[in-house]
Parts: C-alpha cells; structure tokens; sequence
C-alpha cells in the first residue's frame, strides 16, 4: 500500500506466490485424489495389474507423476513472478524463494493425502468430497488465524476474541500435520535463518508424505484393484 | 379503564398481566442500569506494577482474578503487595484500583518458584523512580535502598533551594517593579532624568530542578532471567491468599535498527521499517525524511499483556505474533550511507528541520533546514531532526553507520523504484487462454481418431 508515494514491504510477492502454488498443489492432489477410485471405477486398475506391477510402484508412479507436473508448474510460476519483479521493481525476496521451496512439500503432502483418499473412496465423488473437506477445514483454520492474529483486540467484541484465541490456538496444534500451517511457519523460520526448525519441518514434511504413501499402498492391498471390493 | 372497555374480561385480565409484568421488567432494567454504573468493589490482594516497557517505565494492575504477570528479561521491575479495593471496569474492560479507599502495603517477601523450587527470594525494599531529563521524559531510571533515600533528599533539598529563589525572587522582582515605578513617576511628575547606569536591572529568575525524583516507596525489585517462574507472598509461615501468579519473564527475539520514513508531502503519517527483511519502494520521486531509533522484537502475547495487565483479554489470540518496541530515543550518532551497487554515492548527516506554512491562506507547507540564527522567523526549535534522502530513480541500498564509518548491525535496507504494472493485468489469462487452446487441440485430434476409426470398417 503506498502512502504519499512510498511502501515498506517485507516481500510483496510472497502472498501472491503463496496462493498461486497453494491452488496449484491442490489441484493437483484432487486429480489425484479421483485418480485411483476412478480408475478402478472404470476397471483399467484391474487391466494395469495383470501386468508386472505392485501396489507400491503404481502409487508411487502417480504421485511422482503430480510432482513433476507440479515442478513444471512450478518453473513457470517463477519465471512468471521473476519477469513481473523485472518490470514492477518489486523485490523477490527470501520468503518468496522459500515459498517457493516450501511449495514442494505442500504439493507432495497433498498429493500423497489426495492418493490415500482416492484409495479408501468408493468412488470419484466421495474421494473429491473427502479430499476438498479435509483440505477446506486445514485452509480454513490458517485463513481465520492469519486474519484474526492480525486483528487487535480492541476493534474485536469478547466472543470475537475467544473465537480468535481458539483459531490460533487450533493453527498452532495443526502446525505440525496442516501443510498450510508448517509451510508459513517454514518460510518465518527461513526467514530468521533457524536452521534447525527449517530441518525439522522439511524432515517431518517427507516423513509424512512417506507415511501417507506407505497407508495408501497397505490400503490398495487390502481393498484389491476390481470394481466393487 | 376506557381503552380496556371493548376488551373481554378473559382477555383483560391477559393485557392486565401484560402490563405488570412490563412494569416489573422495566423496573429491573432500570435496577440493573443503576447497578451497572456502580461497580462492585472487592477487597483484594493486588501487585501495584511499574515494568519496564523496553523504552522507559509503564504502571500497571496486577489483580486477584487475572494470574498471570509479564516481565522483560534482565531488567528492573517494580511488584507493590497491596490490600486494595478493585473492581471491574466494563467501558474499558478493565480491572481498576480505587487506591484512594484503600491502600495498605502487605509485609512480607516475595518467593520466585522455578520448577518447584524457591530460586529466589525478594525482601521488601525501599525504591524511586528518577527521570533525569524531567518528568515527561521516557528517560527513567530505578533506584533502591540508600540510593533512593539520597536521591529523594537530593530532590526533595533541590525542591527546597528552589522555592526559597523563587521567594527571594519575588522579593527582588517587587522592589525592582517599585523602584521602576518610582523612577516613572519621578520622571512623569519631576522631569527627572536617569542615566543608564541609575537603571536597576531585573532579578534573575531561578530555575526549577530539571529532574524528578518520585517519593520513596517500598515495593519488591524483580529482576530476572527469561523463563516462567511462580511467585507468591510469604508472611512468616503462610502465604499471602491472593498473592500467588504465574510470572512470564520473556526476552527480546531479535533486535535492530528502525527506520522511520517520513515522505515529503505527508510528514505527519510516519511508515516504521523494523527489520532488514524491509525494502522502501518508492513510487515518486519526493524526498524521505529518515528517523532511526534502536527497536526490539517481542512475542506480541506477552508484550501486550505486559502493557494492559488488568486486562483479562488483553493479548489472546496474539500467541503466534511478533512485534518491534522502539528501545531507545531518536539515535543522534548515525549516518547513512547511500550505496548504488557497491559505489558509495552519499553520505547523510542528521539535521534539524523545520515545517514552515505557506503564507497564503492556501492550505499546505514546505519542509527547510533549520537555522538556529533566524529563530525569530523560524521558531525556538526545530519541528524534527532527520536524515533527508532525495535520489533518482533506481535500485539503492541504504547503510547506518557510526560516526567511524562502521556499519551499525540491522541498519541496512534496500530502496527501489517501483513502477506501476496494472496494464499487465492480461498476463494473468495467459495459462487461462494457453489451457482453452490445449483443450481445443486434443478436442480436436481426439474428434479426428474417432472419424478416422468410423470410417475404417466402410473402406474395409
């Protein structure tokens, strides 16, 4: 916002950078979150499993599929953003990199949670509303966070303020498992150049997803590959 | 009784109950407004607060109800045990002491608890707040024991000195005023002259001490490392009811330098540049007016808690926020070097300004260096004292340094030039067109395959 010609900003394009990958990496992980029901739906899963493939390569087939395609994306966010910069004079900056950076694990998190739910789901339409829900309610509480912690107590009624302290106080506890929470928490820690916190969520961001990948291949194998199992 | 005559007597009896009970809620609503605008006092145990706020010192509640107290790291705190009358305070939201009711100093010493365990334990102490540059000045230092009760002398002696000057003043200043008087009367009425020399001059008007000294009181002095303590009041073999709280000792995350930016054209509306992190855009070409000041960064929970502890929603919700205190006054012993790349291209001192309002009756005003030799047209003093800064357009980078030359640390910043990209608005359908012409290709070869594969059977 200028004010009498002049604007001090921390990283300007940070935001914008945040909510382009953040839409990207969902959409992403809705595609693949009906991938699997779909295709058994149709049947080709069970075609594709005559041949010599197993649970574990085939998830891990479609989730590398949605990293590439996201790194793809990705490449040309960044150039998209980098020219804009050029021509705006507005500063990249830290935090857009490490958004930037920190969008690769919240694509690879919601890719392997949209592939969990796409093989516990029925079918395309209860993995989608499952997936979107979960995802709503995750966005929703970082969202509501980030506006009301902005928001000084004072402009705020008594019941306003409770609903604020029990949002953080849900972001907080969800830091650890929201990839929407961690992602900005990465950003602050790379920021103030903690190494160790920025070690520890990138450590946790791929246990997760590894876990996540490792229930939905055990969950592949118990429901089998044929329509209707 | 007439309105009621056309009304059956079923029904009059309901309008009749309607009205009563309309009565008796309209005469509880009153009751309620009376009570409401009396508060209900409580006699309680509270600690009187004067904390340390990062740039001088902040008086505060600390009452029964709220449990918790916040505190900066390593520095001098002031807890006063009282026996007070409180009460709650709904236009502001506030816990308030009616000091003036009752004011009783509770004896004792204090227990600091760190898991479970007596660290430290404070005796009451004679204390006084000085503020050497006077009494509205943030500059404020604690003093205890024998310090304090000098100090105070010192003051309470100085106060003293300064009320018999003022009477030997007035003295001197009506015999001169009579002896003036005398001398224009003896010239009035006389037509006799005095030579410059036969002219008394005025008395010399003393001045009144330039520093305050608070009366000594006696409170606990806590000062102490970061952490969550416990702390109670312990009378002899018993704990003071009341007086047991959780205290939140929290330091400062970072610390640097902030620069406060005042454009040209609106000087009275400062932006803040706390942290490196920071770049200035600038989208005129006006010239900055840049203040420094030390700044420290707090959690905002624990900051706002301090500032407002009667308060019991003051903070909640903040738990995840920072904020930059500036911590000192205006530093005066900066410069800023001005880098364009890696070549220094200036180097600006401080200076005096001063606002001057233009002459006409047209609204508006011009900013000019201050001249302490034309104080007649400009004024006693300065309006502000700042960096000015006024480059072309382009990508800079600004440097505090000390008077050596040295770079100050967390004094730096980027300064850009922005230009306006809101006619590059249809860059943002670009994936959206891109997308639509990927889908009309493969709509159409997919439209081709299946032509091509109905019409295989009819060559066949």
């Amino acid at each position: 916002m200028l004010q009498g010609g002049v604007a001090i900003s921390k990283c300007p394009l940070e935001y914008p950078a945040y909510l382009t990958t953040t839409i990207l990496a969902l959409y992403l992980a809705l595609c693949a979150s009906i991938s699997v029901s779909r295709e058994r739906d149709q049947g080709t899963l069970e075609v594709l499993f005559c041949g010599p493939m197993n649970h574990g390569s085939y998830l891990m087939a479609r989730f590398s599929e949605q990293i590439v395609l996201f790194c793809i994306a990705l490449c040309c966010v960044t150039v998209y953003f980098t020219v804009m910069s050029l021509v705006s004079g507005l500063e990249l900056g830290l935090r857009f990199w490490s958004t930037i950076a920190g969008s690769v694990l919240l694509a690879s998190y919601t890719s392997a949670f949209g592939l969990l739910v796409s093989v516990l789901s029925k079918n395309p339409r209860t993995a989608t509303a499952v997936f979107l829900l979960v995802n709503l309610i995750l966005i929703g509480i970082r969202t509501a966070a980030s506006v009301l912690s902005g928001t000084s107590n004072e402009v705020l009624s008594a019941s306003v303020i409770y609903l604020k302290l029990a949002t953080v106080v849900a972001d907080r506890a969800l830091r650890w498992v929201s990839p929407f929470s961690y992602c900005t928490w990465l950003t602050d820690a790379v920021e103030l150049g903690d190494v160790r916190i920025v070690a520890i969520i990138v450590a946790a961001a791929v246990i997760y997803t590894a876990l996540l990948l490792s229930l939905a291949t055990k969950a592949l194998q118990r429901r089998g590959v044929r329509t209707g199992q | 009784m007439t309105a009621l005559a056309p009304v059956t007597a079923p029904s009059r009896t309901s309008v009749l109950c309607f009205l009563v009970g309309s009565m008796l809620l309209m005469s509880c609503a009153l009751h309620y407004a009376a009570a409401s605008s009396v508060p209900e006092m409580e006699d309680q145990f509270v600690y009187g607060l004067t904390v340390w706020d990062g740039l001088t010192y902040t008086s505060g509640l600390s009452p029964q109800p709220i449990d918790e107290i916040h505190i900066i790291a390593d520095s001098d705190n002031i807890l006063a045990p009282y026996d007070t009358r409180a009460y709650f305070w709904p236009i502001t939201g506030e816990y308030v002491a009616d000091w003036s009711s009752k004011q009783i100093l509770v004896e004792g010493v204090l227990e600091v608890i760190l898991d479970g365990r007596v660290v430290e334990t404070i005796a009451l102490e004679t204390y006084t707040l000085r503020y050497p540059e006077g009494f509205n000045s943030l500059n404020v230092e604690v003093l205890t024991g024998d310090r304090a009760l000098a100090a105070h002398e010192e003051y309470r002696q100085a106060v003293s000195d300064f009320n018999e000057a003022a009477d030997l003043y007035r003295q001197a200043l009506a015999e001169y005023n009579s002896t003036i008087a005398e001398m224009f009367r003896q010239m009035r009425e006389e037509g006799k002259t005095f030579s410059k020399e036969e002219i008394p001059t005025p008395p010399t008007e003393p001045e009144p001490p330039s520093y305050y000294v608070q009366s000594v009181r006696k409170a606990f002095v806590v000062n102490l490392p970061g952490g969550q303590y416990t702390i109670r009041v312990r009378q002899d073999d018993r704990i003071v009811p009341g007086s047991t709280k959780k205290l939140y000792v929290f330091d400062p995350r970072r610390s640097g330098l902030s620069f406060v930016v005042r454009p040209e054209d609106s000087y009275t509306v400062a932006l803040r540049s706390d942290s490196e992190e920071h770049t200035l855009y600038l989208a005129k070409d006006i010239p900055l007016y840049i203040q420094l000041f030390d700044v420290e960064e707090y959690s905002s929970y624990h900051y706002t808690r301090l500032m407002n502890s009667a308060n019991p929603t003051a903070g909640l919700g903040m738990q995840n926020e920072y904020v930059w205190v500036i911590s000192s006054p205006q530093r005066p012993d900066l410069r800023i070097r001005v880098y364009r790349g890696n070549r220094i291209v200036s180097e600006i001192d401080e200076k005096p300004y001063q606002v001057v309002q233009t002459q006409s009756s047209a609204l508006g005003y011009t900013i000019v260096e201050w001249d302490p030799t034309a104080t007649e047209m400009m004024g006693p003093k300065p309006t502000f004292s700042a960096f000015r800064l006024h480059v072309p357009p382009g990508e800079y980078r600004l440097q505090a340094v000390f008077s050596s030359g040295e770079p100050i640390s967390g004094g730096g910043r980027a300064l850009r030039g922005v230009r306006k990209i809101g006619h590059f608005w249809w860059t943002a359908l670009v994936p959206l067109f891109l997308g639509l012409g990927v889908y009309t290709v493969r709509r159409y070869s997919i439209g081709t395959l299946q032509s091509a594969a109905t019409r295989l059977p009819e060559d066949s």
